[in-house]
């Protein structure tokens, strides 16, 4: 187990350093160079050169990269111009946000995914099933912002239930306390991921009903409550687990959409705005954040399957 | 990369029935394509998917020579109108007439949807082969870039690439390319792996056979089928994603128009009940979307025919 | 006595989607407490769904479209679902075949076992335990108390079906059945359980029903049996009966299929022709007719009654084979043919000794075993193949035998160039191919060619069999198209292939053809050395006496050289000139089939030989002399000698001292054994179970 975690460690770590590599990189296809770029078109000469020695661009490229990377490891994610804000301090603002969206939503989303998808599997190819499995595909193929406009029109303007704006406060606190704001981003968020998690769910249970093992069990006089209960639901949910870490990108993205759509002032907002305006160092910084989150997710759900699977191999 | 969490393997619910007839004794012998469009044909789902990407496909490419609209000079008198007579599904807030212009929209995001698809495959399935056959160092490399690159959600890497570089019809495929072809490099790899342990494999080697017959007659051939499904995803995928970057605003700038930017458009007037300038775009991009799917599902059990007798 | 279960014409479906497959039909028998009934039949006869159907455990969209299963006083084919629930696992219990995939592997075997107690009693806490841990001990799973916690994966094979068996028998259930309860297991392994059922058979007093397709696994054990054919019971009475005076065609076929029945003889062993009939439209009359030597226009057109002359022995045929019932059967219908050291083996095709044709000396592969966070070190080899060497004579079969795991196949791949030597050479025709490269290397496996078990694995499912069986020639650049087509034309009309089979796809033929297709290619280069791995062990007993008389047919008409490896020591000995007998990567036995067979000197050897099932009710059966324990790790050998940890003559210096191979007789017989059994004399006739019977 020690093994086998240490190696999973080391390869995310492997992945860190090269997604900082790409992300540095990026820095320097910036246009007209990282000075330009992040400083605007209408920073003087003077001031250009005086940022290209602060920030040590004229050294050789892999002094710099060594220099910036240290400066990551010490939090030290850039400065945004346009905001006047240090990336870091805007990252430790808004990340938190962003994960609590989607914290919610996925826990909404496999509370609801998982009995749909048992139940389908058990009621396979009944009008039920293929009921489910059209409502699943078509959220599968809807893309999250038109799900959210259509979401925002149902119940913000024609029902008027919900806020069409996610809770706006800069506090965490404030933001859950308004619990019929975040019903729509959450929901947005959500429903897509039931799309494909139930579908998942239903294969994963329908191909463990047809092992030996549940034959066994049956062979006991298991019902078949029972049996899904006690037997399937352990060795089906396994690949969920995988799946789940596997879908922290798309969640990431999907958690871009719904925020811009409802103003939510997670990271995936201000990646957006900060995008059109273009500020480069917000963009980089976010990026790598994203990315480590996600690495770090993985991670975490390789190291759950590892525990729920009595036989995966640790050395 | 997808919009959406990977859809999982879905369960194959196609009918032995065509299989089983063809391994009578006296059924004259088939071969494998069309044994596998017998099975595809015969999938429901898989005839609606083509039916709804050929009709789009008419709608956009052939549609515009036979309902003519303007679309390039804007028409502010005839702006925000509602479907009618003159305009079938109304105007846009510039008079631009809804229903030419999803067809025009429709098809950038199909072109886009379908040339990113291709060249995310192609890439792909190169880097996966040559990873998964060589294997050890190389492939551990090759593969630990893909790893890179996958832990960046592609949408961010997406805005951030389209921020850097001001995007045209062309960029936007590399870009969309760039991001997608992590998948079929993974996948490729795991079958090529995968099948270079088969016994076929194995029993063409041990006669005395090389790489290249071993790739050719017996991986490639085998792995076509995964490679053709995910490419068929892909396209799903890819038309998702040209969507959510126009409408995002970071998309192929105006004048151009697909359907994403239609819906970005759209959304100012949700409040005003405008529902023509967001339910077309809409449910043209789903129908797409959803056509592709089950054409891809459909490929798959056409694909596995060969694992259906055993 | 009431019966413990009486089926009565049980009538079974599964719903595909052009029909319904009559899986059983009509099918009837009783089973009295403390009785072993076998059910025997071919794969697709109808056995495990009867199984099943008692159970009411049928596949999705199977019913029970007829008759009674009465469990006691109770007929289980009336009782709703919540009432069969408590029969199962309570009054019958059941074992499947493949105990890896029949035990939940992520769920402790404690919990397991305890699932029925759970489910049917009251047992809870210590009590509940404490009954599992008597059912452990009871199935022979050593220090149960400590391995309640382990996980399915983390025992052998064995002791896996151990705790199946334990989960079946953990209520007392009147019943227990038992489907291919060891088809799964290695040979060593099958007998230990074979016993185990027997013997709680005994101790517990419940009725057992033994599924299986393995004549010597019934004639061992069962008090009756029931001979199963196309989904109806073809013949049924006790087992002495019906192996002594079969009087169902198909049963006597069947029995004349064995190979162990010609053994040494180098006559062809009786296969029945053609395929078991289509049951989603079964043919009216005899469904064995098609198939069956004596079939008149009768059998055709009218199903024969299942009835016999006297009572306890019922068969359906018009035209009864052997002999009108008298007194109890003494011995086999058509005993064994004798075997002696002097009819050694099949004869050989040359009439001189002849020079070898393939020499394998000092033969060692080692397969690293790799561990670390990090860099991967090695920690270690799995020692698959030690030092052997043996030699093959022109146009002779060597036979290779042993348990899975000892090395048998490595040594297959490493002769056909599939592995590459540690150590040791490789001689064909005297140039050591082990050290060849490129393209000499590539030349001289036109000369060889390997078998596969699996023969569907081994045809690529997307070429067609013409281009499958071209490969070799088109690799080696053999001929124009046009030539190469007449070779596959010729190869396939050899091993009895329709011509048209050159425009199909391996998928649509059956197991049988699928070997015969790999055969054709192995044909196709006109190799001198054929290596077959186990090509039979996946068949059918009929099919597979078509194939193995088509191999000897081949070798005869080609002087082929064959190295047949197997697990199945009947069909070894049935084709081999030479047999070698591996343990643990050593060869522990080497020398002419007959010698080895009838006085074989090494333990091990005559460990296996007793622990065989043989089809043969009179014939001695091991007990405690079969070969006990289970297989140590090939990573860590035992020293000294590999096979002293289950050796029961094993002493202190074999755990010292590896024995060297010493020869007995002038033969070339030779065992590896300190304290090898005794070289002269005559063979107790009492074991010597494939000597002719006395009484017959």
């Amino acid at each position: 187990m020690i093994t086998y975690l240490v190696r999973r460690v080391l390869q995310s770590v492997l992945v860190v350093v090269l997604v900082s590599l790409v992300t540095f990189t990026l820095l320097h296809l910036l246009p007209g160079g990282p000075a330009r770029a992040i400083l605007g078109p209408r920073a003087t000469q003077s001031q250009l050169q005086q940022f290209v020695v602060q920030n040590n661009y004229d050294k050789p490229l892999f002094v710099q990269f060594g220099l910036w990377f240290n400066g990551l490891l010490h939090g030290n994610l850039g400065y945004s111009y346009k905001l006047n804000e240090n990336v870091s301090s805007l990252i430790v603002d808004r990340l938190p946000k962003t994960l609590v969206l989607m914290a919610l939503s996925i826990v909404v989303a496999l509370i609801i995914a998982i009995p749909l998808g048992v139940y389908q599997a058990r009621k396979r190819n009944t009008v039920g099933d293929y009921l489910l499995t059209g409502f699943s595909f078509v959220f599968y193929a809807m893309p999250s912002f038109l799900l959210a406009l259509l979401l925002i029109i149902l119940f913000s303007f024609d029902l008027p239930w919900f806020s069409p704006e996610a809770p706006q406060s800069d506090s965490l606190t404030a933001i859950l306390a308004d619990g019929k704001a975040l019903v729509l981003p959450v929901a947005t968020l959500a429903l897509i991921t039931i799309a494909a998690f139930s579908r998942y769910t239903r294969s994963s249970v329908m191909e463990n009903l047809t092992q030996d093992y549940v034959r066994t069990a049956a062979a006991n006089g298991a019902a078949d409550g029972r049996i899904i209960v006690v037997h399937v639901m352990r060795n089906a949910m396994i690949p969920v687990v995988t799946l789940l870490g596997l879908s922290l990108p798309a969640l990431f993205a999907g958690a871009l959409i719904v925020e811009s759509v409802f103003n939510y002032p997670g990271m995936g907002f201000l990646f957006w705005q900060e995008a059109v305006v273009r500020d480069y160092p917000v963009l980089l910084g976010v990026t790598l954040v994203v990315a480590v989150a996600t690495v770090v997710g993985s991670l975490l759900a390789d190291i759950a399957y590892a525990a729920l699977d009595p036989r995966v191999k640790y050395t | 990369m997808t919009m959406n969490p990977p859809l999982p393997e879905r369960a194959a619910q196609v009918s032995d029935a065509i299989a089983a007839s063809s391994t009578e004794p006296g059924a004259p012998p088939k071969s494998m394509w069309r044994l596998g469009l017998q099975v595809f044909l015969a999938n429901r789902l898989a005839i609606v998917g083509l039916v709804v990407v050929v009709l789009f496909l008419l709608f956009c490419f052939v549609g515009p020579f036979v309902h003519h609209t303007e679309q390039l000079r804007t028409d502010l008198a005839q702006a925000n109108q509602p479907p009618g007579a003159a305009h079938i599904l109304g105007t846009d807030d510039v008079g631009y007439d809804e229903f030419g212009r999803l067809m025009v929209g429709g098809q950038s995001s199909l072109e886009i949807g379908i040339a990113a698809a291709v060249m995310a495959t192609l890439v792909g399935t190169l880097w996966g082969a040559i990873a998964g056959y060589l294997g050890g160092f190389v492939d551990a490399v090759m593969m630990r870039v893909v790893d890179t690159l996958l832990a960046i959600p592609g949408l961010f890497l997406l805005l951030l690439l389209v921020a850097i570089f001001t995007p045209s019809t062309g960029l936007l495929i590399v870009v969309i390319a760039f991001g997608a072809w992590l998948t079929p490099a993974r996948l490729v790899r795991g079958e090529t792996l995968s099948l270079r342990t088969r016994e076929y494999v194995q029993a063409a080697k041990m006669m005395g056979g090389g790489n290249r017959r071993a790739i050719l007659k017996h991986i490639t051939p085998n792995a076509i089928g995964t490679i053709v499904v995910n490419a068929t995803f892909q396209v799903a995928d890819a038309i998702l994603i040209v969507a959510a970057l126009s409408f995002l605003g970071l998309g192929v700038p105006p004048p151009h128009a697909d359907w994403g930017n239609m819906l970005s458009d759209g959304t100012a007037f949700t409040q005003n009940g405008y529902w023509w300038m967001i339910l077309p775009p809409g449910l043209a991009i789903v129908l797409v979307v959803v056509a592709f799917n089950f054409l891809g599902d459909a490929l798959r059990d056409a694909f596995e025919v060969r694992l259906r007798r055993r | 006595m009431a019966p413990v279960l009486a089926v009565d014409d049980l009538r079974t479906e599964i719903a595909i989607n052009d029909g319904a497959v009559h899986a059983v039909d009509g099918v009837s028998f009783t089973v009295n407490r403390g009785e072993l009934l076998g059910i025997v039949g071919e794969s697709g006869c109808g056995k495990t769904m009867t199984a099943l159907s008692i159970m009411r455990l049928l596949p999705g969209g199977g019913r029970i479209t007829g008759g009674h299963v009465v469990l006691g006083d109770v007929d289980l084919t009336t009782l709703s679902g919540r009432d069969v629930r408590a029969v199962r696992g309570k009054r019958i219990g059941m074992v499947f075949q493949d105990p890896m995939t029949s035990l939940n592997p992520t769920i402790q075997i404690g919990r397991q076992v305890a699932e029925p107690l759970r489910l049917h009693t009251n047992l809870s806490g210590r009590a509940l335990t404490d009954r599992v841990t008597e059912m452990l001990n009871l199935v022979g799973l050593p220090q149960p108390s400590r391995r309640l916690n382990a996980y399915p994966h983390e025992l052998s094979g064995g002791m896996r079906q151990r705790v199946m068996i334990a989960r079946a028998l953990v209520c007392d259930p009147e019943l227990l059945i038992a489907d291919e309860p060891t088809t799964a297991l290695d040979v060593t392994i099958q007998q230990q359980i074979l016993e185990l059922i027997d013997d709680l058979r005994t101790r517990l007093g419940m009725a057992v029903i033994l599924v299986t397709h393995d004549l010597g696994v019934i004639a061992g054990r069962a008090d009756r049996v029931a001979v199963m054919y196309a989904g109806r019971i073809v013949e049924t009475t006790d087992t002495h009966r019906l192996f002594g005076n079969p009087r169902h065609p198909y049963t006597e076929a069947l029995f004349e299929a064995l190979p162990e029945n010609a053994a040494g003889t180098g006559e062809p062993l009786y296969s029945i022709p053609g395929l078991p009939p289509d049951l989603v439209n079964p043919p009216v009359g005899c469904r064995f007719a098609a198939r069956c030597r004596y079939a008149v226009d009768r059998c055709r057109t009218e199903a024969p009654p299942l009835l016999g002359e006297i009572a306890g022995h019922d068969y359906a045929c018009f035209l009864p084979v052997g002999s009108a019932e008298t007194g109890p059967s003494t011995g086999l219908a058509k005993p064994r043919p004798a075997l002696t050291t002097a009819t050694a083996g099949r004869p050989a095709t040359t009439d001189e000794p002849g020079s070898p044709l393939l020499t394998v000396t000092n033969l060692v592969k080692d397969f690293p075993v790799t561990a670390g966070a990090v860099l991967r070190r090695h920690v270690g080899a799995v020692s698959a193949v030690a030092d052997v060497s043996f030699s093959v004579v022109g146009g002779e079969t060597f036979g290779l035998v042993g348990e899975s795991g000892c090395g048998k196949t490595t040594i297959g791949r490493l002769v056909v160039g599939m592995e590459r030597p540690d150590a040791g050479t490789i001689r064909i025709d005297g140039t050591n191919v082990a050290t060849l490269r490129g393209k000499a290397r590539r030349t001289h496996q036109r000369d060889t060619h390997l078998i596969f078990q699996d023969a569907y694995a081994s045809l690529n499912p997307r070429m067609r069999v013409g281009s499958i069986v071209a490969e070799p020639l088109v690799i080696h650049g053999i001929g124009n198209r046009a030539a190469r087509l007449a070779r596959v034309r010729e190869v396939l009309a050899e091993v009895g292939l329709p011509r048209g089979a050159i425009q199909r796809y391996p998928h649509e033929f059956s197991g049988g053809q699928r070997q015969r297709i790999g055969l054709a290619r192995a044909l196709a280069l006109q190799p001198k050395l054929i290596v077959a791995d186990e090509p039979v062990s996946a068949l059918d007993v009929s099919i597979q006496a078509q194939i193995l008389n088509l191999m000897s047919d081949l070798q005869q008409r080609h002087g082929l050289t064959y190295v047949f490896i197997s697990h199945d020591l009947s069909v070894v000995r049935y084709l081999s000139t030479t047999i070698g007998v591996m343990y643990l990567g050593k060869l522990v036995e080497i020398g002419p089939a007959g010698a080895v067979y009838g006085q074989p000197h090494h333990p091990y050897t005559r460990g296996l030989i007793d622990t065989i099932p043989v089809a043969d009710p009179w014939a001695h059966r091991a007990g405690d002399d079969g070969v006990r324990g289970e297989l140590p790790s090939a990573i860590r050998p035992p020293s000294g000698c590999r096979f002293r940890t289950r050796c029961p003559l094993a002493q202190d210096i074999c755990a010292e001292q590896e024995p060297p191979l010493r020869t007995f007789g002038a033969d070339g017989h030779q065992a590896a054994c300190h304290f090898p059994l005794a070289t002269s004399g005559s063979v107790d006739p009492a074991r010597d179970r494939f000597a002719p019977n006395a009484s017959a």
